[in-house]
């Protein structure tokens, strides 16, 4: 459904201000898309929805709260090397999915510039973020990192496994275990990074749940 | 790194230096977890969504745009963006509506040598441009803005018209929008 710019501007405040979803909220910003004026409009709104912010209260978090983020950032068990090259990714991985979108789309980033030997396969969710990354690199050792990235509290283990050009059967990885929904594996493979041509997420059942390919 | 300036802190934070990554979250946890707690109410919820705020800020620190506002706001953004997804696929129970009729429009700047001259003149101008509102605009735009409350439940909270709700929303913000563009001028 398309929208006139009258019916636009009645919805242009709550989009601003993230409050309308679904059909309403794709067809809005299927008329902003092309329309500048209401593009403008809405910018303009969101501008002073994002000032409202400023009134929050502050709010001391749980203890131990910075330590808990920290760990996810930047984990003190990960080698100095491959904690480089994760934020390089994370960078790459980051703009790509600003660009796609589309369930179950999978894809590779090569940044040529930044991170010459690494290469990453995402598997996109329908809203455009990355549900599930593969990031493989170097060849003495391989490093394979799977992180899997979920909207819900689920706590569960997977079972990885990788496919090798040219090769019909699986090579076990090992076990990547979420807690809340998040979780990585970081793993030293027996594959050259240039020959990994498909890694496989399955759940307990042995059910394939994310599929990337590089 | 704690006096350095949020710019500067936000590019360090990205590139996963330790040091600049405690001082980021040091900066803003108060403010993320403050906005996260009151849109979501739940403490644990609301802890969720501010770390993934934070995880978000790391990962995505290249689309940070300087001419769209402070990192302080940023951040606020990715949390309000957050707690409202939480919010819908969680079905939480956000906090009370009636904490805002008390809110304290006088909150406190941001932590940051530079963000707080930069918050505290655009709090100025935000606190004197919803003092200006009829107080059934005010409220309807705080629960929509603060709270992530859609016009439906603002309508059912209020018990007014859903047609009601929306125009309160929708003319409370083009207010909000044009008394601060007029007080920035002015200045």
């Amino acid at each position: 459904m398309s929208l006139t710019c009258a019916q636009l501007e009645d919805v242009a405040a709550e989009l601003a201000l993230g409050t309308v979803s679904g059909a309403e909220r794709a067809a809005a910003l299927d008329h902003v898309a092309g329309c500048a004026a209401c593009r403008n409009l809405v910018d303009q709104l969101a501008r002073a929805a994002d000032s409202l912010l400023l009134l929050a209260p502050e709010a001391e978090p749980p203890p131990g709260f910075e330590s808990r983020v920290l760990s996810r950032i930047t984990p003190a068990a990960r080698p100095r090397r491959e904690r480089r090259r994760r934020v390089l990714v994370g960078v790459a991985a980051a703009a790509l999915v600003a660009g796609l979108s589309g369930a179950g789309v999978a894809a590779m980033v090569d940044d040529d510039r930044r991170a010459a030997d690494i290469r990453t396969a995402l598997t996109i969710a329908d809203d455009g973020r990355w549900t599930c990354r593969a990031v493989v690199y170097g060849d003495d050792p391989t490093w394979l990192v799977v992180s899997l990235d979920r909207t819900d509290d689920l706590s569960a283990a997977f079972s990885v496994e990788a496919f090798r050009s040219g090769q019909a059967g699986p090579v076990t990885v090992g076990t990547l275990t979420i807690e809340q929904g998040h979780g990585s594996l970081a793993t030293a493979i027996q594959l050259p990074a240039g020959e990994l041509e498909t890694v496989r997420v399955l759940d307990a059942r042995g059910q394939v749940r994310y599929t990337m390919r590089f | 790194m704690a006096t350095a300036s949020d710019d500067t802190l936000l590019a360090s934070f990205a590139l996963g230096d330790p040091d600049a990554a405690a001082a980021f979250i040091r900066r803003y946890q108060g403010r993320v977890y403050g906005l996260a707690r009151s849109m979501v109410g739940d403490p644990g919820l609301a802890e969720d969504v501010a770390q993934e705020a934070f995880i978000r800020a790391w990962r995505n620190a290249q689309a940070y745009d300087s001419r769209r506002g402070s990192v302080h706001t940023w951040m606020l953004v990715i949390t309000r963006n957050l707690a409202i997804d939480a919010m819908r696929l969680r079905r939480a129970q956000p906090v009370d509506p009636e904490v805002f009729s008390t809110l304290d429009l006088r909150a406190s700047p941001a932590r940051g040598p530079e963000a707080s001259a930069e918050t505290s003149a655009e709090m100025r101008d935000l606190r004197a441009a919803l003092d200006d509102l009829p107080a059934e605009q005010r409220q309807a735009l705080l629960l929509a803005g603060l709270c992530g409350r859609t016009a439906a439940e603002i309508s059912e909270i209020e018990s007014i018209p859903l047609g009601t709700a929306k125009t309160r929303i929708r003319t409370g913000l083009q207010k909000v929008r044009s008394s601060m563009a007029r007080r920035s001028t002015d200045q």
